[in-house]
């Protein structure tokens, strides 16, 4: 309890007060803009934050995530562009009311919706995480691998394309990240005798890389020029939303601030599907079902509140076990490995103040988030509409410093151009990129972890696999990557039977 | 594209295979077990493309659903190579102008008068806010350096 509170004094000071207020402006913005996302600017920050205290770099990471999400419904809302994928549910309603002329409204309702749902996850983060994050003092070695595996195998498992394509992409990562002098053994490996490799892969150059420099080129493959946004008013006498309004909605943001946690605590569920999952839900218990897609403020609420709770529950898994729910997370796990914080009891003991100072840190984010979103919603709106030929070379040219900023060397930008052009040719032959990324984070965890566990029993894995934990873990790495076939193939046994 | 990529895959993780059973004590174990994992589905990503490649031709179905690289990527690449190969030597001042310039004409941006106050204005954004702010060293160049 103290370091709750040493961490709340800690984070209401000037300066990390300031840093909020910056990563929420920061991230609003790179959630406007169409083609920029949640991951891209995480990434981007990554690199800023070694100029910080661990606390401080932390609680702009989490600023900028929560003000991105929000970020994305104002595009949303006034062009129909939904600057995030969990923003494509708000995109049906929100849009629709801006037509309507209520786009002041929708604005404001997204506000609050959003500022309540952040605040619902992180509640939630208080008061589940600690006690989840003791469940890792009960594993060993051999468990911590398969945990890691888990994690891996829980994105890759949820690929969309193909199971063969989403391990093939795991397997890279896991590859990329042996390059770099083994810890254990001092052996070289992969290094063609290159200083810079001695290292490792800078995960900065890796990270950038692959989403920032994949929107670089998506942005200039695009063939419209930009969006217009004419004849939209935002009127900002009408931007709070009515007595009436908020009555009317108020049962529905909370339950979605709920839901959107729990599909966050679910690795892969996501923001689409939270934000999903809230409309539904506030759809099929409304009185006006009918109105829901065609400018009904009570789903744009829902989904709001819903895509914004993810973020809070996506935190939950990824720093009690290690586990990234989404991709913005996966990256997230790497700022805090970069700062020498590993997920798990040691977060909650250890780096009490840092871990609780993040929470902290989210909850006062969602706090500005409302604030700068209410006052500047129309400045927002414009930045979705900078046209792609000047966005497409400023993103290029914010990647190369912030990759520089890592470790200070050309040799970074060359990796991030390099996983760049990869990561393109990868996602036209439909490889997820997500599962090489949490591969490259994870994969030297699990192999420190797996060598550790060798070394104990002389090379044999046998005594392992009668441990409950470890039993468990592998059920559910199985379950996770053949689940559906599994399912499929009961389904179709039961199914005989009954035709029988 | 796709058989590009397999091959490409097949040659990445066999020469992190033969490489890492040369290295020594333990420390080859883990790369081995992952490129041959690799080496294996690869295998099957092979298999599911010649597969669906047969069912194309079968059904006479016309073409594959994947988008060949465009013009635009094969020109960003190439500028962007020359940038970073040209960096230390000429210096983020001068180069990113010429970089921002060169990519926004290129992408249909025509007005000079809007192009030239962003470049400016954005490389000296970008330069003051991570050496002076964030004490980041930016690449000077020669010219600078002299």
């Amino acid at each position: 309890m103290d370091a709750v509170f040493e961490a709340l004094l800690n984070t209401l000071g000037w300066y990390n007060i300031l840093i909020i207020f910056i990563g929420a402006f920061a991230g609003i913005i790179v959630g406007c803009i169409p083609g920029f996302n949640a991951s891209v600017g995480v990434a981007l920050t990554i690199p800023l934050t070694f100029s910080f205290p661990p606390d401080t770099g932390l609680i702009l990471l989490v600023s900028i995530y929560a003000g991105a999400i929000y970020g994305g419904s104002i595009a949303a809302i006034l062009i129909n562009t939904p600057g995030e994928p969990g923003n494509i549910i708000t995109a049906m309603d929100g849009y629709n009311m801006t037509k309507q002329g209520l786009g002041s409204k929708a604005l404001g309702m997204a506000a609050i919706a959003s500022w309540i749902g952040g605040t619902i996850s992180a509640i939630f983060l208080f008061l589940v995480a600690p006690p989840l994050s003791k469940i890792t003092l009960m594993f060993g070695p051999f468990e911590m691998f398969l945990l890691a595996i888990f994690g891996l195998s829980l994105i890759v498992g949820l690929s969309k394309e193909s199971l063969v394509k989403g391990l093939i992409s795991g397997g890279l990562g896991v590859l990329f990240a042996t390059v770099g002098i083994d810890t254990i053994t001092g052996t070289y490996r992969y290094t063609f005798e290159t200083p810079a490799l001695y290292q490792g892969i800078s995960l900065v150059g890796l990270v950038i890389g692959l989403y920032s420099l994949g929107a670089v080129f998506e942005l200039a493959e695009t063939k419209s020029s930009t969006i217009q946004t004419d004849g939209i008013k935002i009127d900002r006498k009408h931007l709070l939303p009515t007595w009436k309004d908020i009555k009317k909605t108020y049962k529905t943001i909370i339950r979605s601030g709920v839901i959107g946690t729990f599909a966050g605590i679910t690795p892969g569920a996501g923001m689409s599907i939270g934000s999903a999952i809230s409309w539904d839900v506030a759809r099929r218990g409304s009185k006006n079902p009918d109105n829901f897609g065609k400018g009904e403020i009570e789903g744009l609420a829902a989904s709001e509140s819903g895509n914004n709770g993810v973020v809070g529950g996506s935190l939950i898994p990824l720093i009690t076990l290690g586990i990234p729910g989404n991709s913005v997370s996966a990256i997230f796990l790497g700022g805090l490995l970069i700062h020498g914080l590993r997920p798990g009891a040691e977060l909650f003991t250890t780096h009490a103040t840092v871990t609780y100072g993040l929470i902290w840190g989210f909850v006062f984010a969602n706090f500005v988030m409302i604030i700068i979103g209410l006052s500047a919603s129309r400045f927002f709106a414009k930045l979705a509409v900078i046209p792609v030929y000047i966005l497409a070379p400023l993103i290029f040219v914010i990647s190369t410093a912030g990759t520089l900023a890592d470790r200070n060397l050309i040799f970074d930008v060359a990796i991030m151009l390099a996983f760049g052009i990869l990561g393109y040719f990868l996602i036209k032959v439909g490889i997820p990129l997500v599962p090489l990324v949490l591969g490259f984070i994870l994969g030297p965890i699990a192999e420190s972890e797996m060598r550790r566990a060798l070394l104990i029993t002389q090379g044999d894995v046998t005594p392992y696999l009668t441990e409950p934990i470890a039993i468990l873990l592998i059920v559910l790495i199985i379950l996770s990557l053949f689940g559906t076939q599994l399912k499929d193939l009961i389904t179709t046994m039961f199914g005989r039977k009954k035709e029988n | 594209m796709q058989f590009v990529t397999i091959i490409f895959i097949y040659i990445l993780s066999g020469y992190f295979y033969f490489e890492a059973s040369g290295f020594r004590e333990n420390a080859g174990i883990f790369p081995e077990m992952v490129s041959l994992i690799l080496l294996v589905l690869n295998t099957i990503y092979l298999f599911q493309e010649l597969k669906e490649k047969r069912k194309i031709s079968k059904n006479n179905s016309g073409k594959s659903t994947i988008v060949k690289p465009t013009k635009q990527f094969y020109v960003i690449t190439i500028a962007s190579i020359g940038y970073v190969a040209l960096l230390n030597v000429i210096g983020f001042l001068i180069l990113t102008p010429m970089y921002l310039a060169l990519i926004m004409f290129y992408l249909g941006g025509k007005r000079k008068k809007v192009i030239f106050p962003i470049v400016i204005v954005f490389t000296f954004a970008v330069y003051i806010s991570f050496s002076s702010l964030l004490n980041i060293s930016i690449p000077q160049g020669i010219i600078f350096n002299l």
